[in-house]
């Protein structure tokens, strides 16, 4: 009997949890799911991840997914996360003090991935920058770190870009 | 049957942002929500490796009018179910939020809450902080999630020295 699978499923409203079979395809889980992507948008599992050697990369290897393929093809194991109705890339630009850097993030990318590749890029010190959080503009939100980029875009904005702030001290 | 706040309460703990904490190892509950130890409700929250220090911490909150009113939280000893000695607060390096959020003397709860605009006990009597703090005001639209993920980033930040 194939395992059951938990599913954060992204993408179609809030996020939901959903269970599913590890031998359905991606195609069969966001079917009944209701949640298929319509022509020109793309499917993500997972959130990727960064090794300092990518940070130069001007695009995030996280690729969209085969909506022919099994669940545990895609290697879901246990639970996962799949970002429905995406667009193929956000890109972010991270503006601190006088310096910015950009890159095409997948939309599955969390606020903490791009934190930690922006304090990277920035080759600021990880002991001096552990209080520096990021700050969405022009709203000055700052997300939380799990949010994933492609929660925060809205309707006809292609791009993201945000400060890189120090989060503040209470005083008093 | 269960209060507003309850319900507000067991909803927002079986949301998807709860759950994915709990899926990624950031927090879970410490024990399930019950009625009957309201208003309090218990978490355990990841903590970053650090000698001598525990890799997880109790956490109470007490969400006495969820969501109206902002919930307050402290660490919390199973053992002698009381608040942890002061002596046993997370140390944060001097000067940073870390430190200050998890200050133990010189305000109006020290070691039975943190100070941060988001607890309760620590926002009385701070009426400059809402313009000060404008992203930290505390709405209805907020969820005991918010406040788990600044803890949990305090506890897991290179400012963050251990126990």
């Amino acid at each position: 009997m194939s395992e059951t699978l938990e599913i954060f499923l992204h993408g179609v409203g809030a996020p939901q949890v959903r269970t599913a079979s590890a031998s359905d395809t991606l195609k069969a889980f966001l079917a009944g799911a209701g949640a298929l992507p319509e022509p020109g948008q793309f499917v993500f599992v997972g959130q990727g991840s960064d090794d300092a050697g990518d940070d130069d990369a001007e695009e995030d290897s996280h690729a969209p997914a085969d909506l022919a393929m099994t669940l545990a093809d895609l290697g879901i194991v246990r639970r996962g996360h799949v970002h429905t109705r995406a667009v193929r890339h956000v890109p972010v630009t991270v503006y601190f003090n006088d310096q910015s850097v950009q890159r095409r993030f997948s939309p599955a990318a969390t606020i903490a991935r791009v934190t930690a590749w922006a304090k990277r890029k920035l080759k600021l010190d990880p002991q001096g920058s552990a209080d520096l959080v990021l700050s969405l503009k022009p709203s000055n939100q700052q997300p939380r770190p799990d949010q994933h980029l492609g929660e925060l875009l809205m309707p006809g904005v292609r791009g993201l870009e945000f400060d890189l702030v120090r989060e503040i001290t209470p005083q008093g | 049957m269960l209060t507003t706040a309850q319900r507000l309460v067991d909803t927002d703990l079986r949301r998807v942002e709860f759950l994915m904490g709990v899926d990624a190892g950031r927090w879970d509950l410490a024990e399930p929500f019950s009625v009957t130890v309201w208003p309090f409700v218990y978490t355990m929250v990841q903590a970053a490796s650090r000698p001598n220090s525990p890799e997880q911490l109790l956490v109470r909150w007490d969400l006495e009018n969820y969501s109206e009113q902002s919930p307050t939280g402290a660490f919390w000893d199973a053992d002698t179910k009381s608040f942890l000695a002061p002596a046993r607060w997370p140390k944060g390096r001097p000067g940073t939020p870390v430190a200050t959020v998890f200050k133990v003397e010189g305000w109006a709860a020290p070691g039975r809450g943190f100070y941060h605009p988001y607890d309760r006990q620590a926002r009385l009597n701070h009426n400059d902080w809402p313009a000060q703090n404008p992203q930290f005001i505390w709405t209805k639209d907020n969820t005991i999630v918010d406040f788990l993920h600044l803890v949990h980033r305090w506890l897991n930040c290179e400012d963050y020295l251990g126990c």
